[in-house]
């Protein structure tokens, strides 16, 4: 009889329980192609959408996708990782964002395996407006008419983004536009990713927001982008005296843009060591700006260059 | 008489949906169990990529469910196929794996495909117009012909883009781009594998006139079969001038490493490895133009000398 009234009570008691709790607390959550938000998102009852799974996971937790299927855009507001697997499309609508994220100073976040698609719209890929850190890594990021990752990266506090092995590709105003609305200095690091047939494939923007911005990119490509004015990378500040934008290429390869190496602007320098500057329209032009190179590049076969390389020393 | 009016307009508005919606998409969904009797949606997805890709919007994408084999197509409009790496072509017998002839303002996107020829399809990808081609993780190989026929026959420009693919066993060239129009041909190849082939990758600037450049980086071509060639570029006084950029590169155990062939046939060679080849490198009327900070040795023999190149 005892057992028979603790099985009565407390089961469903418990039962309630969790299903109240679970959603509320768990570290990891599922996504799948079958899944659908009224489940409580685990591995055996996964949800459809990144949204309701980034709602209901534990901040500084992880979303993990179990089949190939798109998944939706969201709005990313705490700490979370996302593991795709190479196979989780984010399709983005006309006029809208693949993934917005508002984080607090404290929150880093990774995105792994996403295919962000625009449709050729009026789309944008990433849109990073805050948080402390933000780690993409084999994701394809392409067709849309305006940014794949927009840092525009809004606080006084240093924030970092690091990205290996992405693609970002046909894209209308550019691959990676780095573009601080507020003086907190911003560290970029590009690793082994390849800009393709885009406007501009990596677009530092620096002055108004009045940070300074240091990228480094090794390993990486640019190619075939710059059509009707554009460039393979391009740094700007404008004129006037701000904090310095800076990007640094290592053994990377800058090919058959309309003009590889663009600074415009006093404070815009490129520094340039064993890497490819070759088939370009224009090779680099560093009429405003500096482009500094250790002596150990390869520019050749450019259509022309315009402005003087200057030399820096390895040590 | 009222209700069935309403249920008529239903009805019609379905048949509208469904016949309107496949035609508009800007995703088709392909499946290992699809049929292409369906729309494509992800709930219904479909089994061959020409289906989807004859129902997609232009600019659209075909998203691939399931490991499976999804068939031979022709693009002919802008699209990306994202295969995940798991989605396979199997080319039969003197067919192709995808044809692309699409308008000088069309970008195609392929990833992931893996294009097997059984050794009697003749080319994995066989492009002939369009104004970019983007290849990534593919694997390509076992092709009666070539891995990747790049003909540029446009008065447009073109561009190639490859990174982090396979392309092997193809009897003819891993890769060949050859401009046969007078459209200017880039090429961005990086990050790439190109073992056993006839020629790795063949810049071939004989046929027309338009302006070839290739640019290399990160990628080896090795192994290649009797005869064999790691990268060459090839041109005549009357044609392309033709342009192969190797950085970064390893050209390894082939009959002949690297080669320039012909008048208006230039290799720039920067901190790459050319190595126990039959033929290191071979000049016979073109140039090969060293930055001086190569690994060039242990190959049998080496014809014509090395120019000079200049880092910066």
């Amino acid at each position: 009889m005892g057992r028979t009234i603790f099985a009565t009570i407390a089961a469903p008691l418990l039962a309630i329980a969790l299903l109240q709790t679970t959603p509320a607390t768990a570290q990891r959550v599922f996504v799948a192609a079958q899944g659908s938000d009224a489940n409580p998102c685990t591995f055996a009852l996964p949800c459809r959408t990144f949204q309701h799974a980034h709602d209901v996971v534990a901040a500084g937790g992880e979303i993990d996708v179990l089949d190939p299927a798109g998944y939706g855009i969201l709005t990313i507001t705490k700490a979370i990782s996302i593991q795709g697997h190479g196979f989780s499309g984010i399709s983005v609508a006309d006029t809208h964002i693949g993934i917005n994220i508002n984080a607090a100073a404290t929150d880093a976040i990774s995105l792994n395996g996403l295919l962000i698609d625009g449709g050729g719209n009026s789309t944008l890929g990433i849109q990073f407006n805050s948080g402390r850190s933000l780690v993409v890594e084999n994701c394809v990021i392409r067709n849309m008419s305006t940014v794949g990752i927009a840092f525009n990266s809004s606080a006084l506090t240093l924030q970092t983004l690091s990205v290996s092995k992405s693609q970002f590709a046909e894209l209308g105003i550019a691959g990676i536009l780095v573009d601080p609305s507020d003086s907190g200095p911003v560290t970029v690091a590009i690793d082994r990713s390849a800009f393709y047939s885009s406007f501009v494939g990596l677009l530092v923007s620096g002055g108004p927001g009045n940070a300074a911005i240091s990228v480094a990119m090794t390993d990486s490509i640019a190619a075939g982008n710059g059509a009707g004015g554009g460039a393979g990378i391009e740094v700007f500040t404008g004129p006037g005296s701000f904090p310095l934008s800076e990007v640094v290429l290592t053994r990377s390869t800058v090919a058959n843009n309309e003009t590889g190496l663009l600074v415009v602007g006093a404070a815009a320098v490129v520094r340039l060591a064993n890497s490819t500057v070759t088939g370009n329209t224009t090779g680099y032009n560093a009429a405003s700006g500096a482009i500094m190179s250790y002596g150990d590049n390869y520019i050749d076969d450019n259509g022309s260059n315009s402005g003087t390389l200057v030399s820096a020393l390895k040590q | 008489m009222k209700c069935s009016h309403s249920a008529t307009v239903v009805v019609l508005t379905i048949v509208a949906a469904l016949h309107a919606s496949p035609a508009t998409a800007q995703r088709a969904f392909v499946a290992a169990q699809g049929a292409d009797a369906n729309p494509c949606t992800f709930a219904l997805p479909c089994r061959t990529f020409q289906h989807a890709h004859d129902v997609v919007a232009a600019g659209g994408e075909i998203d691939v469910l399931d490991p499976a084999g999804y068939g031979s197509l022709s693009i002919n409009k802008a699209i990306s196929i994202q295969g995940h790496g798991f989605s396979g072509i199997s080319v039969s017998t003197d067919h192709n794996g995808i044809i692309v002839d699409a308008a000088a303002t069309d970008d195609i996107n392929l990833n992931g495909l893996l294009i097997e020829g059984g050794g009697v399809g003749n080319d994995g990808i066989l492009f002939r117009s369009g104004r970019s081609l983007v290849i990534e993780n593919c694997v390509i190989r076992n092709m009666r012909r070539d891995g990747l026929a790049f003909f540029s026959l446009a008065s447009t420009p073109q561009t190639l883009s490859v990174s982090s693919s396979y392309v092997t066993h193809n009897t003819s060239d891993g890769m060949l781009i050859e401009a046969l129009g007078t459209g200017a041909v880039t090429a961005a190849i990086e990050r790439s594998a190109f073992y056993r082939n006839g020629f790795g990758v063949n810049v071939d600037g004989t046929q027309g006139s338009g302006p070839l450049h290739v640019t290399v980086t990160d990628s080896v071509a090795a192994n290649s079969t009797a005869g064999g060639i790691g990268f060459i570029v090839q041109s005549s006084a009357a044609h392309s001038a033709a342009t192969l950029v190797l950085t970064h590169v390893a050209a390894a155990a082939n009959d002949i490493g690297v080669a320039a062939i012909g008048s208006n046939a230039t290799v720039r060679l920067g901190q790459s490895t050319v190595s126990g080849n039959g033929t290191g490198y071979e000049i016979a009327g073109g140039a090969i133009a060293s930055y001086g900070d190569n690994y060039i040795d242990d190959n049998g023999t080496n014809v014509g000398g090395l120019g000079n190149a200049s880092k910066r």
